[in-house]
């Protein structure tokens, strides 16, 4: 090894140091971008020297011949990625159906003052005003109205929630097409890093990208990823590959019995295995919960039309009138409705069992029909209280499920920010480090080169 | 652990805003006074606040109905004093008639005013309370006391070879070809519609029609055609004609009105019970109105025993009347136990739902102070680490 062997080493050093500054650079920059993960380079020493070139002054032992830049590395924990994907994937399921039932639940509004549940009572008690004092017209219009706007409540609350959950179909179409354009995005990443990787590059901002495109798509559905090259990359979506390296898979929506449109597989290998993320809660709420709810509403009209009529045709109104129906016959919390004949003459309201004015029997039973178990062994009033407080209960579920994946997501993205997160402080003092370093390997250049001024002064031409 | 500067914000981040929910939380708490403003926030708590409100609401209906009830039963009262005053006023003037030396010119006086006590007694009976006669049991729309219409003729039902058709009060009946009276009657009987026409026979085989009706004149508007005549049905030229006799014109039954989940209360009795009409109280023995009228008659003549046998009358009259009155004293007495209990229950059931579904202010008021100074203290420690840098200590 010859003296100059010292000034390539310094070179080496110096090197090193700059490329380690435009990595803490780059780091800085990047200190904000979301999906950023740090990075830091990899030295490893020179390779050693080979030939015969050996120092007299080392003989028997070499010497070192500086530091080389191996490459650079993201710091990651692939595990806690795996983790995070998890984590969002149930938080955003819990997320979403807790916004929808919310808006199911504002349908309610039940424990103001014009909630269903006091029309219902009302209902009831004009029934047993009516039976207190059954001769006037007066409480007979009373009647009417009271059921005019509880049967008007009804038809608005099954409505509107039915249009939520026709609205809810949008949403399902709007995150299929998210994770269609989602799964391009990745399938192009995908063909860039392979790439790259032909070109013997480390393609880690591609990497990044490809990382914060998975975690993107978690909230949208149940994806679970394998492999980390650009070819060998799995994305899966319950059990069949939305992704295989630059192959993607298309997913499409298919009209269900009910009208639903549910997320297919385009090339018909059937519906998509969804058990989480929003997708799973969009489904759960639309095509589950909902129904139940709209189920109630319909048992309580379908009892209030059933009960209510069976008393009231075999009643007598003022003038005589019987075998009137107090509902319009129907079925169905959409079809409730009472009577056209009767908004238009309430005197048709029947009281009476015999005909006589003040027989109020029929007015009595179906006052009594409030506290009879008609659904499922519950009276209507409780029925529907169940139906509120069990929306209650569904929504707070959704809310405390929500937080405390929120909780764990949060905890998880806490321990990825300190693995792979950017500390300014941190960067500064390796900055001062490489600084130095640089510093002293200058210095060493600097010594060699007067070492080798003053050889050439002893040895040189004069 | 490695803490870096992003970690650092989105903690402080996350704290701060997980205050910030926990105040507004606390804010709305204290600005609407209610722990469970949405049934998500507490479905148990929701459900029996619902339980209560509709409690509540039953309650304030059958509070209604009991005043709807009271007023009907101190109606009824009242009626019933009236009755009672009147029998023992007429009892009076009848002990004071059984004097040989009493003028004619007072003994018609005593008729006149027994005249106008029976008016009065037919006044009292025929008491309304909103309208509604208060003694006609359900027949609210009809006068209690009635005069019986007949309608017959002399002589027996003849049956014929062809049928035909009785028109009753404008109600279409068949006659059969061959009936007997006996059918005749049962099957009108048993034809509603008809504005209670009732059929019997008229003691010579004849159908004979009665009515109960306030007034006189013809009410029973009766026609034939086919194979049958009037005469052949009711027996020979058969009349509508109007009883002296007073009937009974209201409904069976009772005002019945319901003060809680199990009670209904009787809020009425009929002119049937209170004077005996129809002989329904005292079977055997004629109206208290009869009663009067005869007494007037053995007043005039001065028929000791006649006379004797009224003040009798009267005596079992005041006394049904007087033992009536006790029992709408009690219950009266019941209903007012029973709104005393409604009310109980009541504000019970308010302070039930107030404890489910208000707030505890003052307590409310106290966490929304320490939440604003965490909420402080949050912001405050925040600002000082962000300020801390390693740039402010390198040259």
């Amino acid at each position: 090894m010859g003296t100059f062997t010292s000034l390539t080493t310094a070179a080496s050093g110096m090197h090193a140091a700059r490329a380690a500054m435009e990595i803490i650079a780059n780091n800085i920059a990047n200190a904000n971008t979301p999906g950023f993960k740090r990075q830091a380079p990899i030295f490893a020493e020179g390779n050693p020297p080979t030939g015969t070139s050996i120092s007299s002054a080392t003989a028997g032992s070499f010497t070192g011949t500086g530091v080389q830049l191996k490459g650079i590395r993201r710091i990651q924990d692939a595990f806690l990625d795996m983790r995070i994907n998890a984590a969002t994937q149930s938080k955003a399921q819990w997320s979403i159906a807790r916004d929808l039932l919310t808006a199911v639940e504002s349908q309610f509004n039940e424990l103001g003052d014009n909630g269903l549940a006091s029309l219902l009572d009302r209902f009831w008690n004009q029934w047993r005003e009516l039976a207190a004092s059954p001769e006037g017209l007066p409480p007979r219009s009373a009647v009417v109205a009271s059921a005019d706007m509880l049967a008007g409540r009804i038809r608005e609350i099954y409505a509107n929630i039915r249009a939520q959950q026709t609205q809810m179909n949008s949403g399902v179409a709007t995150r299929v097409d998210q994770i269609n354009r989602i799964a391009r995005d990745i399938a192009e990443v995908n063909e860039k890093i392979v790439a790259l990787e032909h070109g013997g590059y480390g393609p880690n901002d591609l990497l990044n990208r490809r990382d914060q495109l998975v975690e993107e798509l978690s909230a949208l559905v149940n994806v679970s990823a394998h492999g980390n090259s650009g070819s060998d990359f799995i994305l899966n979506i319950g059990g069949h590959a939305l992704v295989q390296g630059t192959f993607r898979r298309e997913i499409t929506l298919e009209q269900d019995a009910a009208g639903a449109w549910q997320p297919v597989w385009a090339d018909g290998m059937g519906r998509l295995a969804i058990n989480s993320g929003e997708l799973r809660g969009l489904l759960e709420i639309r095509d589950s919960a909902i129904p139940r709810y709209l189920e109630r509403l319909d048992a309580i009209a379908n009892a209030l039309i059933q009960q209510v009529n069976a008393l009231h045709r075999q009643g007598y109104g003022m003038s005589g009138s019987t075998g009137v129906d107090f509902f319009a016959p129907g079925s169905g919390a959409a079809t409730l409705r009472v009577n056209q004949q009767l908004l238009d003459d309430p005197r048709l309201v029947a009281a009476s069992a015999t005909g006589e004015p003040g027989n109020t029997a029929i007015a009595q039973a179906i006052a009594d029909l409030s506290g009879a178990l008609l659904i499922g062994g519950e009276t209507i009033s409780q029925s529907y209280r169940s139906l509120v407080t069990g929306i209650g209960g569904d929504l707070a579920l959704a809310e405390r499920s929500a937080l405390t994946r929120e909780f764990t997501l949060q905890q998880l993205t806490r321990q990825r920010e300190s693995v792979s997160g950017v500390s300014l402080d941190e960067e500064l003092a390796d900055m001062v480090r490489y600084q130095q370093s640089f510093a002293a390997s200058a210095r060493i250049f600097e010594a060699t080169n007067y070492i080798l001024q003053v050889l050439l002064e002893q040895v040189g031409v004069r | 652990m490695r803490v870096t500067l992003g970690s650092q914000m989105d903690y402080a981040k996350a704290n701060m805003s997980a205050s910030y929910a926990r105040l507004v939380r606390l804010q709305e708490l204290v600005a609407s006074g209610k722990k469970v403003s949405r049934p998500s926030h507490d479905p148990v708590a929701a459900n029996q606040s619902l339980y209560y409100t509709q409690q509540l609401a039953d309650i304030e209906q059958y509070l209604r109905n009991a005043g709807i009830a009271k007023d009907f039963m101190a109606r009824t009262s009242v009626a019933l004093d009236e009755v009672y005053s009147q029998i023992q006023s007429a009892i009076g003037d009848a002990r004071s008639s059984i004097n040989a030396t009493m003028s004619r010119a007072a003994r018609e006086g005593l008729a006149a005013k027994l005249d106008a006590l029976l008016e009065r007694l037919r006044d009292v009976a025929d008491t309304r309370h909103l309208g509604r006669y208060i003694f006609s049991g359900h027949r609210t729309d009809s006068p209690p006391v009635a005069l019986e219409h007949r309608f017959t003729g002399t002589g027996a039902f003849v049956p014929q070879a062809t049928g035909g058709t009785l028109t009753i009060n404008g109600v279409a009946i068949a006659v059969e070809p061959g009936d007997t009276a006996a059918a005749l009657i049962a099957r009108i009987n048993q034809r509603s519609g008809l504005h209670r026409v009732t059929a019997r026979d008229n003691g010579a085989g004849g159908v004979e029609l009665r009515m109960a009706h306030p007034d006189g004149g013809n009410v029973i508007q009766v026609a034939v055609s086919g194979g049958y005549t009037l005469d052949q049905i009711f027996g020979t030229a058969p009349v509508e004609t109007v009883g002296t006799g007073f009937t009974y014109g209201g409904g069976d039954g009772s005002v019945r009105i319901q003060v809680s989940p199990s009670t209904v209360v009787s809020a009425s009795t009929t002119a049937a019970v209170v004077f005996n009409l129809d002989s329904a109280a005292a079977p055997g023995e004629p109206d208290l109105f009869r009663v009067i009228q005869d007494l007037k008659r053995a007043i005039l003549d001065a028929d000791v025993p006649a006379t004797e046998l009224g003040i009798t009358r009267l005596e079992a009259a005041s006394k049904r009347v007087l033992a009536m009155r006790v029992e709408f004293g009690g219950r009266i007495q019941n209903l007012e136990g029973m709104v005393g209990h409604l009310e109980q229950t009541r504000d019970n059931l308010k302070e039930l739902r107030s404890r489910t579904e208000d707030a505890d202010v003052a307590q409310a008021v106290v966490d929304l102070k320490t939440q604003e100074q965490v909420y402080q203290a949050a912001l405050f420690s925040a600002s000082s680490v962000f300020r801390l840098t390693l740039l402010d200590y390198l040259r």
